[in-house]
């Protein structure tokens, strides 16, 4: 990680990055993931053999920690999910292409991506949602950045609706027209796929 | 597709998804009017809908642990001494009712042995100590029997009990104990590899254990790892409570000095200065030994062992060096750990380890509770009482609560004070600035820790408490004020803050208006001590604005409308063109220009505002705030286009609001923001039903409904919010009966008024359920809630209230439905009166219109033939 990435510089960060500087949020992503694969190390080693962790978990737990030794700001939360869903889905895209290609992430360290469990049919959606998903944030962006909340951080609808500030209600529906349109935009690929 | 065809096509399946599945073909014929591609698209989404199911709710991975074996529960069975030789004399031997089964360690003392006892019908597993007794003379010995009293009516989870004690036969002393089967304590953190706070709590049961002994006047003078033991399932149980004492008595009456024999069985690692130094033993003692168990337990080393090589020079440190910080004695091992321990822990620890008996924790229950303040992030004890770290532990624990609040801001805002008083302390030899200082400090306290236990119970609660005790404070200050200009700002801060929270009616406030109001002015009348020259600072000018705005904020409700008009544009003038505070002021000259019967005048000064906010976000291009400034304006522009009444601003009002609640739902969700959404959705709303596009505004005000429960659920005493959730439920319901929802609009009058009943009979009942209650029952589709109701009766209380037209109106529609149509004429001729006089030349605004309409209709009723 490098020396920005501090997470006392949290804070900077995101107001940089709220002020539309694209260097910051990679910033912000690189800190981010630096405390998930830190925090999974240590789940993965506090935890009982065989347990399962669910992401937003992991994702919440990064934030607080970021946050703790600085005086991050609470509407920096939001920010904060939005990068860390983003990356989230980088993470899980990234693995999910190695496994369709059949191979395994490396290194010796206990990573992020080694104790991912994806099951196999999962993987095509995954992949699937990620490629159709660029389309959908282009027609609606907010639209887009929910379903990456859900699908790729498994934030629960409430937790959607306050982080972007809109009711539980609005989420519920953006949500249910957002998988009917995934699902129809995967559905000829599927079909594709298996001919 | 384009983004804008997306929404369409959103909106009609999300109305579609609404109804059953029978109807949906139906409703998408009506829907799409004609347009085939809409139809087939919403169609399509529908079917896929169907077949996803749930498929993509779920979360879309887990994460899982390795499997990896754990050590199983190996260690040694009993304390970490030496297991001895296969033959041992005693093994064998019955003592009292036991018969030593085998040995399980030895020490300078003597030896502990297994002993089983099962001439009953169960088999007890004790341990038994046998004593060498050259360690006993004649004396010791008797302390001996009558200690081991005490000793035995020790009766605690977390100490191993001493069950009988004696004298074998050829003179061997022995004490009978419990067997305990674990590890020490030590090795058990270790080997299980316990968390931080697992330790710590591990820790905590020591000490009241500890605590208990001490209350029983007992010390235990030899606690180490080796004598506690933790049992499989994680119970620490203490071992040889007193036994220390039994052993050397002369050493424990500080008449011998310390001096290391092959008898001494003190480990030197746990002792405390004044062991080593022969001083008075207290209960003293056994804190510094928890103090060196949790730096160990903590970092895995000693706090002088590793800088000491030699026993010698190990006494010499305990006695007289500096231990290292837990956090910087762990830092080169284990950085990252190291960082828990900074702060509390390192004090918690040096705390107790101090070389002074008396200047340690006082108890082992304080050390625990400290311990405990630091898991749940609350001030310890101990630590030296900065504000600062106070505040921080405070912002900490109540991260969420402290950001959607102005209560910590006052804190702060005093806090500022005495910071500067703090730092003029020391240039003025001032006794009364040391007093003043004092006093805010412990209101800093008080603010900090009574507070927090306010919160508890809610944010309002917590205001009050504040208010209160903020006010007095406040007020002692500003008698001694002096002409510093940094002082009087703040000060003006200060009853700012406490004039918002006893009653600025745009906060959520206590409803005090009369005490809000002399805070404000106490606020503006420092602010006329200020010389011209203190106005350069456009901070001061903001301040100062302020103070008059909010004095005119309350004015404005009580009528002196003249001088609210006057004092905000002295606001104004103070602020000599700074955009941003202008906003407020023009904002309110503007609404003040609509309360006096000329919206269209009022929409003027609201395009005003519009560029004033629009220049001033052009200024700002990253702030939210100024984001949020221009759709402010835009939302009272909006407010009054639908105020005049006049069909060719509509149109612009809907661009309005629609560009505000975007600019709204994009900011961050605290309370405030939150509120301003659900309110631009109601105004949305409003304007949709204006232009009859009232689909959507039913889907608009269930927003705000949904956004105001929500925030409601978070502050169940805010009125604020329950007021709106009852002015959002009333406009559902006129959406509802106007579109024919029957069935929704039945069912939510229904809760509405079972809800608002018991409101409306309070002694005296908010103004606003009284108009809400009578609204739904003036437009109400269903006469069956009208009959069993006195609706005149309820209008009669809101107008009396009220005394506005607003509730003359309501009254008079009350009485018109009742069939009482004289005095609902009459009563609507009093509502007119009180409308500001028309303007002539000027529009008609469209409340005038309304009422003359009503009259004109009760008037034709009412009025007897030939008159």
């Amino acid at each position: 990680m490098s020396a920005a990435a501090e997470p006392q510089d949290l804070t900077q960060l995101l107001r940089r990055l709220r002020a539309g500087d694209e260097e910051a949020a990679a910033q912000v992503a690189a800190a981010a993931y630096g405390e998930l694969r830190k925090l999974a190390a240590r789940c993965l080693r506090r935890e009982r053999p065989g347990h399962t962790l669910q992401p937003t978990a992991l994702v919440h737990e990064a934030f607080l920690k970021l946050a703790a030794n600085t005086r991050t700001e609470w509407r920096d939360r939001a920010q904060f999910y939005a990068v860390a869903a983003r990356l989230m889905r980088r993470i899980l895209v990234d693995y999910a292409r190695r496994r369709a290609a059949g191979k395994r992430g490396g290194g010796h360290q206990v990573t992020l991506e080694e104790n991912l469990v994806l099951r196999e049919e999962r993987i095509e959606d995954v992949l699937g949602v990620d490629e159709v998903l660029e389309r959908l944030e282009a027609l609606d962006p907010r639209q887009g950045r929910i379903v990456e909340l859900r699908f790729f951080s498994g934030l629960t609808v409430e937790e959607i609706a306050e982080v972007l500030g809109i009711s539980t209600p609005t989420v519920k529906r953006e949500w249910s027209s957002a998988k009917a349109w995934l699902h129809r935009e995967l559905s000829p690929m599927r079909k594709q796929a298996k001919a | 597709m384009t983004p804008e065809r997306w929404q369409q096509v959103k909106r009609v399946f999300d109305e579609a998804v609404e109804r059953e599945p029978q109807e949906r073909g139906g409703f998408l014929d009506a829907a799409c009017k004609g347009d085939n591609d809409l139809r087939a698209e919403v169609a399509s989404l529908l079917a896929a809908r169907e077949d996803a199911g749930s498929r993509y709710d779920a979360a879309i991975v887990a994460i899982q642990t390795e499997t990896k074996t754990m050590d199983g529960d190996a260690g040694s069975r009993y304390g970490a001494v030496v297991a001895g030789q296969t033959t041992d004399p005693m093994v064998g031997r019955r003592v009292s009712t036991y018969k030593i089964v085998r040995r399980l360690g030895s020490g300078g003392m003597g030896a502990v042995y297994l002993a089983s006892r099962d001439d009953l019908q169960f088999r007890r597993l004790v341990a038994i100590k046998m004593i060498r007794p050259e360690l006993l003379d004649e004396n010791t010995r008797r302390r001996f029997d009558n200690e081991r009293q005490t000793l035995a009516a020790l009766e605690h989870p977390n100490i191993v009990k001493l069950v009988d004690g004696g004298t074998t036969e050829d003179g061997w002393p022995y004490l009978i104990m419990d067997y305990v089967e674990g590890q020490p304590i030590d090795r058990f953190v270790k080997e299980r590899d316990l968390s931080t706070p697992e330790r710590l709590e591990l820790f905590r049961a020591l000490c009241a254990a500890v605590h208990y002994a001490h209350q029983n006047l007992i010390v235990h003078r030899d606690l180490k790892p080796a004598n506690i033991l933790v049992t499989p399932q994680g119970i620490p149980k203490l071992l040889d409570f007193g036994i220390a004492k039994l052993l050397r008595p002369a050493f424990a009456q500080g008449t011998a000095g310390f001096t290391r024999t092959e008898a001494q069985p003190m480990t030197p690692e746990y002792a405390s200065p004044e062991q080593i130094l022969g001083s008075p033993i207290t209960t003293a003692t056994d804190i510094y030994s928890l103090g060196v168990l949790l730096y160990t337990l903590l970092t895995g080393m000693h706090p002088y062992r590793a800088t000491s090589q030699s026993m010698h020079e190990l006494e010499i440190s305990i006695c007289e060096g500096n231990p290292k910080k837990p956090s910087a004695a762990l830092e080169p091992v284990a950085p990252a750990a190291a960082r828990h321990l900074r702060g509390d822990l390192d004090t918690i620890v040096l705390t107790a380890i101090r070389k002074e008996p008396q200047r340690r924790y006082s108890s082992a229950e304080h050390l625990a509770e400290d311990v405990r303040r630091h898991l749940q992030h609350e001030p310890l004890a101990a630590r030296p009482d900065t504000v600062w770290y106070r505040t921080q532990k405070f912002v900490e624990r109540n991260k969420w609560a402290v950001a959607t609040s102005a209560v910590v801001a006052i804190a702060l805002a005093t806090m500022g004070v005495m910071d500067r008083i703090d730092r003029q302390r020391a240039e003025l030899d001032d006794q009364r600035a040391e007093r003043r200082f004092q006093d805010l400090r412990s209101f800093a306290n008080f603010a900090i820790l009574d507070l927090d236990k306010a919160m508890a119970k809610g944010l309002t609660p917590a205001r009050q408490v504040l208010a209160v005790k903020a006010v007095g404070y406040l007020d002692d200050l500003a008698k001694d004020l002096k002409s510093d200009t940094s002082i009087k700002v703040d000060l003006m801060r200060g009853y700012l803050k406490v004039g918002d929270i006893v009653g600025n009616p745009s906060q959520d406030d206590l409803g005090d208006t009369a005490g809000a109001r002399q805070n404000y002015e106490k606020a503006v009348a420092i602010a006329e001590t200020l010389r011209p020259g203190d106005l350069k600072d456009p901070d001061v000018r903001a301040l100062v604005a302020l103070c008059e705005e909010n004095l005119a904020d309350l004015l404005e409700p009580a009528g002196e409308r003249a001088e609210a008009i006057d004092r905000y544009s002295k606001a104004l003038e103070i602020l000599q063109g700074d955009l941003e505070p202008s906003l407020y002021p023009l904002q309110k000259i503007a609404d003040l220009r609509a309360d006096d019967g000329d919206p269209a005048a009022a929409l003027e000064t609201s395009k005003q505002l519009e560029q004033t906010a629009s220049e001033w976000a052009a200024k700002n291009p990253a702030s939210a705030g100024a984001r949020r400034g221009v759709a402010f304006a835009q939302d009272r522009s909006a407010g009054f286009a639908l105020q005049t009444g006049d069909p060719t601003v509509i149109g612009g009002a809907e661009t309005a609001a629609r560009s505000a609640l975007a600019i709204y739902q994009s900011a961050n969700p605290t309370p405030d923001h939150r509120r301003t959404t659900a309110i631009e959705y109601k105004r949305l709303a409003e304007v949709l039903r204006r232009e009859n596009k009232k689909a959507e505004a039913l889907d608009d005000i269930r927003s705000a409904r949904s956004i105001t429960r929500d925030l409601l659920s978070h502050d169940q005493l805010n009125e604020r919010s329950r007021v709106d959730e009852t002015q959002e439920t009333v406009l559902l319901i006129g959406l509802l009966n106007e579109t024919g929802r029957k069935e929704q609009a039945r069912h939510e009058t229904a809760a509405a008024l079972a809800k608002l009943e018991p409101l409306i009979h309070a002694e005296t009942p908010n103004l606003f359920y009284l108009t809400d209650y009578v609204s739904i029952l003036d437009d109400t589709l269903f006469p069956e809630f009208v009959k069993s109701r006195n609706v005149v009766e309820t209008a009669r209380k809101a107008a009396a209230a009220g005394k506005d037209w607003e509730t003359l109106d309501l009254l008079a529609r009350a009485l018109e439905r009742a069939g009482n149509l004289g005095e609902a004429a009459e009563t609507e001729t009093k509502a007119l009166n009180l409308l500001p006089p028309a303007k002539p030349g000027r529009p008609k605004p469209e409340n005038r219109k309304n009422l003359e309409e009503s009259l004109a209709r009760m008037s034709v009723g009412s009025a007897p033939p030939g008159k």
